[in-house]
């Protein structure tokens, strides 16, 4: 029984190639990320490593097979039988059979391979670009208001002919208002694309290829400080650089339409609708 | 769960089918029964806390009186719904009906597509819908009367047929009988003749809807969503409701029927491939060889990145194919347009603007014979290695595209419908090539709201403004589209991204070459392997015995 399952040792190289190749390589390894990364679909190897996977593999055998005059004999010996000697009128078919597929099948291969393709138009773009040194000093001057502005608050309170409100709860109605206000003209202006939900999913935001910025994203506005916000907010589109495909970015340049305050309380409403704060800039001791 | 006691009761199915019938009900209740979680109790806190989230989340449409007048609203088409007057659209209650909680829970979790009104279910969790829906409850007296208590006037609808190609065409004939295509068109794109006439109850002008825009059914879909809005009606809106006049199996047909005509946007493709033809190309829209090329769908978008900015766009895709040969490139583009706006007043068009996007109802004329139909094809001028291009709206200053444009007015004039325009970006006009350099040709007809229109022009000239085409290269492209009688014209547009047009490189002969080559190289290696091992062979079986290989005269290897 057990010299009866004994293959000779070229068919057990070519199993071993199957199994490791295609077995391994090819249908195992995407199952195995897929189920790693939790991923919607098997992440196949890229072709670069699977290429350099198959010639390790290739020269592995090579080795193995010709590390002895015995294993060298086992392995060819078979193959010099099996081509030489004429045999059966069956083996004589099959034989046939391999020597036309063979040179078929790579002559096959270098026409594929040849066959003029278009390239996918898809590129490397720069995510987060560097902002430009001016806009790096800014900071929003409705966040940390001063007393100066809350005292001027108070003062349009009482000429409304409201009742004297203290300084901290008038300080808390001005926050408030600059917020809904802010959420008001992100409403008007930036919801038909990044979405009243502030997740990038506006009405207008099928039609783009790049796809509008979702602020609910966790590695987006909480790693950028406010003033690079207010850069992106202000320059739009034209204003990235070449790394970061200006020509595809649908960003407005929202200073020829909105004014500096305006910009910057469209960023309070868009805090606050997003539900995520800016990161703040670290101090140097 | 109204909707749902109310399915199951009815639930007796076709003969001989109840097993069928029944795991179809569990389905259609299980679509239409939003909440997964038992309501939470109402209390004065949670109303309370629906008036926060009213306020931080929807105030800016529908207003802090809720009646559809916050600070968004004249931007939109159409506009927030108004919820003081307990008139809803989307229902599964009687005509005239207020909506059950149910209802109002489906459209806050699912929105309503092609409007403003997003997926709240993203980001707003059960229980707070649910306190939301108390809260806009709270805007409308109705909903407190016991008298409009909207659970006993649920439409009890029977078990749904199955979609089949016999119910579509049942569902088609319906379509007919019932008149459907007065308002929603012959083939449903919202073309038909009383469809620029109609109004909504608060006087704002409605436009019909194009159901062959899977994506933007305001209900869903699905038969099932398609079947409660004709048997229900759409309150405040020319739509009636046919549950007296059609049999509930009429009703069923036509919702498959309707279901059958929507189509998707999902298009990951962004190639429009240009196939080569030997002979000359078509120049009608309706010629077969188009056939012969694939379309590629791009998806349109409103002109929302400069001033005068427009979110209320009519064309939201193009459908484009390309065909060509030695000499000529040729485009077909089709896109639904319930009109056919021939006519362009050009002392009508809007240049000011006080917001920065243009209020549908207020700043712009939206009515059959003011503006014409048009749409661009947009290339850049130069062709650039790796990603670089113009800006995909307009270009800019420093890299100027080229742009083809065709005019329904002057189609119908008899002119070359076909203009070729320069732009350096969107803040300088279009520059109308001189005469000598027009060489854009092409036209288009109108039918059963689509327009197909050709364009066509030589692969390659002389003028350095215009874009030369090469084979085997990405080109990009891109689409500009006004709808006239939408009051679209100038930047009021539609406009799509880059996509890219390729013009498919024929294969070299040296390939063939390279392949016949490769393949006599192994056939030699063989001749020589199958020679050797010949050799080998015997040499093996002298080893074995020596005896036998004597007749073939072999006296073994020379040592």
């Amino acid at each position: 029984m057990r010299d009866r399952l004994q293959l000779n040792l070229f068919w057990r190289a070519a199993l071993f190639y199957v199994v490791v190749f295609y077995g391994g390589l090819v249908w195992l390894f995407p199952r195995v990320s897929q189920w790693a990364v939790e991923a919607p679909e098997p992440l196949p190897l890229p072709a670069a490593a699977l290429s350099m996977y198959w010639w390790l593999l290739l020269t592995g055998l090579f080795i193995y097979v010709s590390s002895s005059e015995a294993r060298r004999q086992a392995f060819l010996h078979p193959l010099y039988r099996w081509f030489g000697v004429r045999g059966t009128r069956r083996r004589q078919a099959l034989r046939w059979g391999v020597l036309v597929a063979l040179p078929a099948a790579v002559g096959g291969m270098f026409y594929w391979d040849g066959l003029p393709r278009l390239s996918s138009p898809a590129g490397i773009r720069s995510q987060h670009p560097t902002m430009p040194k001016a806009f790096a000093k800014l900071a929003n001057p409705l966040r940390h208001l001063s007393a100066e502005q809350v005292r001027a608050y108070q003062a349009t309170l009482v000429a409304r002919g409201a009742a004297d409100v203290p300084p901290e709860a008038a300080r808390e109605r001005l926050v408030a208002q600059l917020v809904g206000e802010g959420a008001g003209l992100y409403a008007i202006n930036c919801r038909p694309c990044h979405g009243m939900q502030a997740n990038g999913a506006g009405p207008m935001a099928r039609g783009f290829r790049l796809k509008p910025a979702d602020f609910r994203d966790p590695g987006l506005l909480p790693t950028v400080v406010e003033s690079y916000a207010f850069w992106r907010v202000s320059k739009g589109g034209p204003g990235l650089p070449a790394a970061s495909t200006p020509w595809d970015s649908a960003m407005p340049i929202w200073e020829l339409d909105l004014g500096e305050e305006e910009r910057w309380k469209v960023l309070l409403g868009e805090y606050f609708l997003s539900g995520v704060g800016p990161r703040e800039p670290e101090k140097l001791p | 769960m109204s909707v749902a006691r109310s399915m199951g009761s009815r639930c007796h199915g076709r003969p001989g089918l109840p097993a069928l019938a029944a795991l179809l009900v569990v389905i259609g209740t299980a679509k239409l029964a939003w909440s997964q979680a038992p309501r939470p109790p109402q209390s004065e806190q949670t109303l309370a806390e629906g008036r926060r989230i009213y306020s931080e989340r929807c105030v800016y449409c529908h207003g802090e009186k809720g009646d559809g007048n916050g600070p968004v609203a004249d931007y939109l088409d159409p506009r927030p719904r108004d919820f003081t007057v307990g008139m809803f659209k989307l229902r599964t209650t009687h005509s005239g009906e207020l909506p059950t909680d149910e209802d109002l829970f489906r459209v806050v979790s699912r929105g309503i597509p092609g409007t403003a009104m997003p997926r709240w279910e993203l980001t707003l969790s059960e229980e707070q819908r649910w306190k939301v829906v108390d809260f806009i409850k709270a805007f409308s007296p109705e909903f407190a009367d016991r008298a409009f208590d909207p659970a006993s006037k649920v439409v009890q609808a029977s078990a749904p047929i199955p979609p089949s190609p016999e119910s579509i065409a049942k569902g088609r004939a319906v379509f007919e009988r019932a008149k459907c295509f007065e308002c929603h068109g012959r083939d449903g794109r919202g073309d038909g003749q009383k469809s620029d006439t109609l109004e909504d109850g608060w006087g704002f002008k409605l436009r019909v809807r194009n159901l062959t825009r899977g994506w933007n059914l305001k209900g869903g879909a699905e038969p099932q969503d398609i079947y409660y809005r004709f048997t229900t009606g759409l309150n405040g809106t020319p739509m009636p409701s046919f549950r007296t006049t059609l049999s509930e199996e009429e009703r069923w047909h036509l919702a498959n029927y309707i279901a059958s005509l929507a189509r998707t946007r999902e298009s990951e493709q962004v190639v429009v491939k240009a196939k080569r033809v030997s002979g000359d190309l078509p120049q009608t829209p309706e010629h077969p060889d188009w056939k012969l090329a694939e379309a590629l769908q791009v998806p349109l978008t409103g002109q929302v990145l400069a001033r005068p900015r427009w979110q209320n766009i009519s064309v939201e895709l193009v459908e484009a194919r390309a065909l060509y040969n030695d000499r000529e490139l040729a485009l077909l583009l089709v896109w639904d347009d319930p009109f056919a706006d021939t006519e362009h007043h050009a002392d009508r068009e809007v240049s000011r603007f006080e917001a920065t996007y243009v209020r549908p109802f207020a700043d712009i004329p939206r009515k059959p014979g003011v503006f014409r139909d048009a749409i661009a094809v947009q290339f850049p001028v130069r062709l650039r290695e790796g990603a670089r291009k113009p800006h995909f709206f307009r270009g800019d200053a420093s890299d100027p595209v080229n742009l083809w444009l065709w005019k329904a007015d002057r189609q119908r004039q008899g002119l070359n419908p076909v203009e070729e325009y320069n732009a350096r970006g969107f803040r300088t006009p279009l520059v109308l090539q001189p005469e000598g350099d027009q060489h854009v040709h092409g036209g288009g007809s109108w039918q059963a709201g689509q327009w197909r229109v050709v364009v066509r022009r030589a692969l390659r000239t002389e003028d350095r403004q215009d874009i030369q085409f090469e084979e085997g290269r990405l080109i990009p492209i891109a689409f500009n589209s006004w709808d006239g009688s939408n009051g679209e014209h100038g930047l009021i547009m539609s406009l799509s991204a880059w996509s890219f047009l390729a013009l498919e490189a024929p294969v070299p002969a040296s390939l063939y070459l390279y392949a016949l080559l490769a393949l006599l190289a192994v056939g030699l290696g063989e001749w020589w392997f199958v020679r050797y091992s010949r050799r080998r062979s015997l040499e093996l079986a002298w080893q074995d015995d020596p005896e036998r290989v004597a007749p073939t005269g072999w006296r073994g290897p020379v040592v």
